[in-house]
């Protein structure tokens, strides 16, 4: 057991960042604009394949962010204004269903597009071993794990230390009260909506060297992100990569401790406790767990 | 198609009155109702008997249910060729059966709007028990080619065949062929050999593993660890990997689909998880072309479970032997140079036997008589396609040890038979496994 501590810890932890990672987008969306994309997952999905296609063409996928931030920001821009915008203001169950609409069309797309194959996207040097403490770990793993760590940190600067990121915190908030207060929250919402699906475009880059890519990888990844989200409070991105990371503990270590096939009902047993301890999850912007009729 | 004409050219003199455009709207629709009727006709006339196939062509099992939907088509093709069933053609309408419960709404359609009298299907052990139950109530037949859940056949229903083995005939060739050969290759007694159960948590998954670990405790291997996960929620296997490297199993068994068997590999070379062997069984995950695909050469050594990667052709009748021959061929030019793999090669040897019955009856899908000509079918091993033979027994299944299955192994980026011997084409290699960090 000894001689397997470092390796629980460090795959704990490094599995906690690419969840983290995976979120940040979501918590931004979800938190921000209160809107349940149900499309996030599919958005991860099609940045991994964007990573695929990028490195068929030897594009080394790490260098491919470069392409895949800027593609995001347009799809994301794009989507904002098609399908998320004349909904913003909607009651739950049309946004819900439009997101949930807009994940089966994008699964689909990618079905008739690349077909159903699986496809793990293999670099020279993604397989290397690096032992720390015993413990074997990858490059890509460390990539997204840093990733999430300097994200996390830009993110939060931003949100905390800027007028803009002010203005995102008051939007969150209340809309209303923001939008008399001079703030013009539906640039607000599409700055937000555009960032975060960069984030996701992030994250799914960085997660194709480590899975498979296939069109049903999103909504498998999706619920995992959406429980981060929830647990480390809506809005907060501290949170996700702290929620991030007890879901990652709890998966490996829970999962060595009392059998993988129990690890989902562990983590659900620490979210329905925290929820029911603080409603707003660990660091939820208080006011963003709220769906009132505010808007 | 006049009422067509005729309908636009009395439109183009009508006048602009509400009631002139009611009318218009209601002539337009009858008339193209009757185009309507008169193509789908048309089509029926084309192929006139009418299947339905159900497969999961969309969703996490696409990429395996395309592939056997391919084997299919290849094997219908050879078919009509060959002058159809009793001088008429086969044809079918597809539905796509995601998950269970898309499954159940596609049978039902096929059933209720389609009218067929036959469904063939389904892939999957967690769609082909739902699915049947449709068919079933309704007294359709129900021909499965592939899941292997041994509570298909245990139904009490009376027109629901399985071509393909059950799942407790896969524990018992992977646990046979561990005993008889893998074992003294390990330099290990039966009793002393340590094996491990690794294994997704769905029908498949779970009946292939309780049949064969319950062998394996039967013969005298010491079970040491069994684990199921989830594989839509598995996004890292060290809990599992840490555990089999602490318990030193001489043989991992392992049951997957492919996102979860590319995962589980890559991450035992990561966490330098050395075993003697990995056994599996189906033509999904450590089965499927994507996985040696996707791992190269990464992906040589483990033994698969499934239809034969190449076969001695000895064994096989002349006919069997020459169709074999054709479909493969077939395959690899209608599908850009992809080998027939275990999902397409189930569903073009469950259809071949699916003529066979329905030339006997020619062509008739009454049940009773389909049912009377499936249970006089009595061909020995070898006599027909990936050298079974055929045998149903009153469950409609289709007698286990006239199922022959072959132990593949991932040899130069491909699946060969290894086993038994007399079927072979190469010999074992790589046992036991070579450590990962040499």
């Amino acid at each position: 057991m000894t001689e397997l501590l470092p390796q629980l810890i460090a795959s704990s932890i490094l599995l906690g960042g690419i969840y983290g990672l995976m979120s940040m987008g979501l918590t931004l969306i979800f938190g921000v604009m209160r809107i349940v994309n149900f499309a996030h997952g599919e958005f991860l999905m099609l940045a991994m394949y964007l990573a695929v296609g990028l490195a068929a063409c030897g594009i080394d996928p790490y260098m491919g962010l470069l392409i895949a931030i800027p593609v995001s920001l347009i799809f994301g821009f794009a989507v904002y204004k098609c399908v998320v915008s004349p909904i913003l203001d909607q009651p739950h169950v049309v946004q819900i269903f439009t997101t949930l609409g807009l994940s089966i069309v994008l699964q689909n797309a990618a079905l008739l597009m690349w077909g159903a194959n699986f496809r793990q996207l293999q670099l020279p040097y993604g397989d290397r071993v690096i032992l720390v403490f015993g413990a074997a770990i990858t490059l890509p793993q460390v990539i997204a794990f840093a990733a999430a760590g300097m994200f996390a940190a830009m993110l939060f600067l931003a949100i905390r230390f800027t007028y803009l990121g002010k203005a995102i915190r008051a939007t969150a908030e209340d809309r209303k009260a923001a939008t008399l207060m001079g703030i013009d929250t539906n640039r607000i919402c599409l700055l937000t909506f555009c960032v975060g699906t960069a984030c996701v475009a992030v994250s799914g880059v960085l997660m194709a060297p480590l899975y498979a890519t296939y069109p049903t990888i999103g909504a498998n990844l999706a619920l995992t992100a959406f429980v981060v989200v929830v647990l480390g409070g809506m809005g907060s991105i501290g949170g996700a990569l702290l929620g991030g990371m007890i879901v990652g503990v709890l998966d490996v270590a829970g999962g060595y401790a009392v059998g993988t096939s129990w690890k989902e009902v562990l983590y659900f047993i620490v979210f329905i406790t925290v929820l029911l301890i603080r409603p707003t999850g660990l660091f939820g912007i208080r006011g963003a767990e709220e769906f009132d009729e505010a808007r | 198609m006049s009422e067509c004409l005729v309908a636009m050219s009395v439109d183009r003199e009508s006048s602009a009155t509400a009631t002139f455009a009611r009318e218009r709207i209601a002539f337009f629709a009858v008339a193209l109702t009757t185009c309507g009727i008169l193509l789908a006709s048309a089509a029926f006339a084309q192929s006139d008997i009418e299947v339905g196939v159900l497969l999961p062509l969309s969703g996490p099992m696409a990429a395996e249910g395309r592939r056997q939907l391919n084997g299919l088509e290849v094997m219908r093709e050879v078919i009509n060729e060959r002058g159809g069933i009793a001088g008429r053609k086969l044809g079918w309408v597809v539905g796509d059966a995601a998950d269970p419960t898309a499954a159940i709404n596609e049978a039902s359609r096929l059933i209720a709007q389609q009218g067929v009298r036959l469904i063939i299907g389904t892939y999957s052990s967690s769609l082909c028990v739902p699915a049947s139950d449709v068919a079933a109530r309704r007294g359709i037949i129900y021909w499965e080619v592939s899941c292997v859940d041994p509570r298909f056949t245990k139904r009490g229903y009376s027109n629901v065949y399985r071509t393909e083995i059950n799942a407790a005939g896969f524990g018992w060739y992977t646990t046979e062929f561990i005993r008889t050969t893998l074992a003294s290759r390990l330099g290990k007694d039966p009793r002393s050999l340590r094996i491990a159960f690794v294994s997704e948590d769905s029908a498949y998954g779970q009946g292939s593993t309780e049949a064969a670990a319950s062998r394996a405790k039967a013969i005298g291997f010491k079970v040491v660890s069994v684990d199921y996960y989830n594989r839509n929620a598995i996004t890292d296997f060290a809990p599992i990997i840490l555990k089999l490297k602490a318990s030193k199993p001489d043989v991992v068994h392992a049951q997957a689909y492919t996102n979860d068997a590319i995962l589980f590999w890559k991450q035992a070379r990561q966490l330098d998880l050395n075993v003697g062997a990995l056994v599996s069984a189906g033509a999904t995950g450590f089965g499927s072309p994507d996985f040696g695909r996707n791992l190269g050469r990464f992906a040589e050594g483990p033994f698969v479970l499934d239809e034969p990667g190449g076969i001695n052709m000895k064994t096989l009748s002349s006919e069997a032997a020459a169709m074999e021959e054709l479909v493969a061929r077939r395959y690899a030019a209608r599908y850009g140079g992809e080998m027939i793999g275990g999902a397409a090669q189930l569903g073009a040897a469950g259809l071949w036997i699916l003529s066979e019955v329905l030339r006997r009856t020619d062509g008739d899908l009454d049940p009773d008589r389909f049912r009377q000509a499936v249970m006089s079918l009595d061909i020995p091993v070898g006599g027909m396609l990936n050298g079974w033979g055929v045998k149903f027994g009153a469950d409609g299944q289709n007698a286990n040890d006239r199922v022959q299955h072959y132990m593949l192994q991932w040899q130069d980026g491909k699946l060969v038979t290894v086993w038994p011997e007399k079927f072979a084409v190469a010999p074992l290699k790589r046992v036991p496994l070579p450590p990962w960090r040499d």
